[in-house]
């Protein structure tokens, strides 16, 4: 592993992310959008639940940042399905660069990139829409980090099953509804259906969501986040797992279908 | 400075290289030929890395590219058949990228850049989004990409398909220059006539054999005979003297130019069928045509369309 090589592949990387900045922008405006319009609906249930003085910005503000964070999974994948498409891949493979490299070169500044989208997400909840952190700031912090990590495993274990980038952004989408939806992005996991309470700890955004409740909205310190940021890192574990098993440098990808 | 030795490669049941043997030495150009399928690309890809190998070896500046790919891609340099850029980013942003992934940093890899970008006539264009580029641009983009980082072997696949005439000699010069500064070259192409502008040593690739290799001008005085060349519509019916493939019969002569008027005249109903006739001069075409039986992508024959015309008449 060498450092100056890593470091010119992550500044490569975040230019070709930077090249086409609309993506982000989009992915950081519309859960602003929908913060508008969820922001009631989790004052009620806020206040039905006890916290009479909620904003509903504490359900909608994590709800929203989490699901389009997942939707963010895509960045990952395009990275890598883009260099085949452009025919650069070979190239890299053919370079000094190695393939730890070459993938940690493509991780690191699309992981940076989600970081960035939650922490304006999460300042936009404070300064627009009044949400209050009554508990560890840090705590917040540490989620966000097992939010990203999660998501940088998950993307990589969809890049090394997946062939084309059609079928990426496909199940990126559903993923996101249905692994966000089921872990409580859109309502509080007390009001779905039953079926559905019972799988919603099978899906990591339960436990980003639970650690980030706990800090926001029950008070909870630091060590509120601990369960939540280790179950939601040993999703990132098994993922990773399975990327690394599956992976394969020589696998054909592609980018037009 | 590049060894090879035995290269085995099979894909399912399909042996696309047999023991393959290929030497280049410093500032040699090695001008790999071989019809489509023939396992050029995938020899290419194995000695850059891309590819493994079921047996052999390679050697590549004293290194075992095999055992130490990361090691070999050190010194080699790799132009794929297909282009490779990166369109949303500046010419100079594409060749500096490459150059730092070397380990280049500071004035030398400005200077190198700038070298490059001179020699392939891409100075006024470092600044442009190599989107915007066009064929021959990107295609010389492609090919500079390759020689930023000065590696002392170099692959090229195919590096000219698609390129102008400008784009080509501009290409073709790049190569002979590395190659007198001791660059080993590796040039595959169906162009023959690139082949023999370079003054390439030869290995002709057929079936994922080496079937035959040396200096240009010795394979061309072993097997690039002159003959007399014609194609029909269907089958090529039986002619005294004739090679008879498919719809092409060949005869070897030494001056295939008076055997035409003979021929013509002797071929009574079968005359309608008659679509062209060649005369293959000694040349790499004639003894890539007489190795492969194939023609090459290029017509470095002479077509003489006019004199049929006249003969007919």
């Amino acid at each position: 592993m060498n450092w100056s090589r890593s470091r010119v592949l992550m500044r490569q990387n975040w230019a070709l992310l930077m090249a086409d900045p609309a993506p982000i922008v989009i992915l950081t405006l519309m859960p602003i959008v929908m913060m508008t319009f969820l922001e009631g609906t989790g004052r009620a249930l806020l206040r039905g639940e006890g916290y009479a003085d909620a904003s509903g910005a504490e359900l909608a503000v994590p709800g929203m940042a989490i699901m389009f964070a997942f939707f963010g999974v895509g960045f990952i994948g395009t990275a890598f399905f883009s260099e085949h498409g452009w025919g650069t891949w070979d190239r890299l493979r053919a370079s000094r660069a190695t393939t730890m490299e070459i993938v940690l070169g493509k991780i690191l500044p699309s992981a940076v990139l989600m970081l960035g989208q939650l922490a304006v997400l999460f300042g936009v909840g404070v300064v627009a829409f009044g949400m209050r952190i009554d508990g560890s700031v840090a705590g917040v912090g540490v989620m966000m980090l097992a939010c990203v990590a999660v998501l940088v495993c998950f993307s990589m274990l969809l890049t090394a099953v997946v062939r084309t980038a059609n079928q990426l952004m496909a199940v990126v989408n559903l993923a996101a509804m249905v692994l966000t939806g089921i872990g409580g992005a859109l309502t509080p996991v007390d009001v779905l259906p039953t079926w559905a309470q019972a799988l919603a700890p099978l899906s990591p955004a339960y436990w980003i969501l639970k650690g980030f409740r706990a800090v926001i909205l029950e008070r909870g310190g630091l060590d509120a986040t601990i369960v939540p940021a280790a179950a939601t890192l040993a999703f990132a574990g098994i993922m990773a797992a399975i990327a690394v098993w599956r992976f394969s440098v020589t696998d054909e990808k592609v980018w037009d279908t | 400075m590049l060894e090879i030795r035995g290269l085995t490669k099979t894909y399912a049941e399909h042996e696309v290289l047999r023991r393959v043997d290929l030497q280049a030495a410093p500032g040699e150009i090695v001008g790999l030929l071989g019809p489509n399928g023939a396992g050029k690309t995938t020899l290419v890809s194995i000695v850059a890395g891309l590819r493994r190998a079921d047996a052999g070896t390679a050697t590549v500046d004293g290194i075992d590219a095999l055992a130490h790919p990361e090691r070999a891609r050190e010194v080699l340099g790799l132009a794929p058949q297909d282009l490779g850029i990166y369109p949303v980013l500046s010419v100079e942003r594409n060749l500096a990228f490459f150059a730092e992934l070397s380990g280049m940093t500071g004035k030398a890899l400005r200077s190198r850049v700038t070298d490059v970008a001179d020699a392939l006539d891409l100075t006024k264009l470092l600044g442009h989004k190599a989107a915007t580029l066009s064929g021959g641009q990107k295609r010389r983009l492609h090919t500079a990409m390759a020689l930023v980082h000065e590696p002392k072997v170099l692959f090229l696949d195919e590096p000219t398909v698609g390129a102008d005439v400008r784009t080509r000699n501009q290409i073709l010069e790049v190569v002979r220059r590395r190659a007198e500064a001791g660059c080993a070259v590796v040039y595959t192409s169906h162009y023959l006539t690139e082949i023999e502008d370079l003054a390439a040593t030869v290995a002709v690739l057929e079936g994922g054999r080496i079937i035959a290799r040396g200096p240009l001008a010795e394979l061309v005085a072993e097997y690039g005979s002159p003959a007399l060349r014609l194609t029909f519509e269907g089958s090529a019916p039986p002619l005294d003297g004739f090679e008879v493939a498919g719809s092409v019969a060949t005869l070897r002569s030494a001056d295939p130019a008076r055997a035409a008027a003979g021929i013509l005249a002797r071929l009574n109903g079968s005359a309608e069928r008659l679509r062209s006739v060649d005369i293959v001069r000694p040349s790499l075409e004639a003894a890539y045509l007489a190795l492969t039986g194939r023609r090459s992508n290029t017509d470095a024959t002479d077509q003489i369309e006019e004199v049929i015309d006249e003969l007919v008449a």
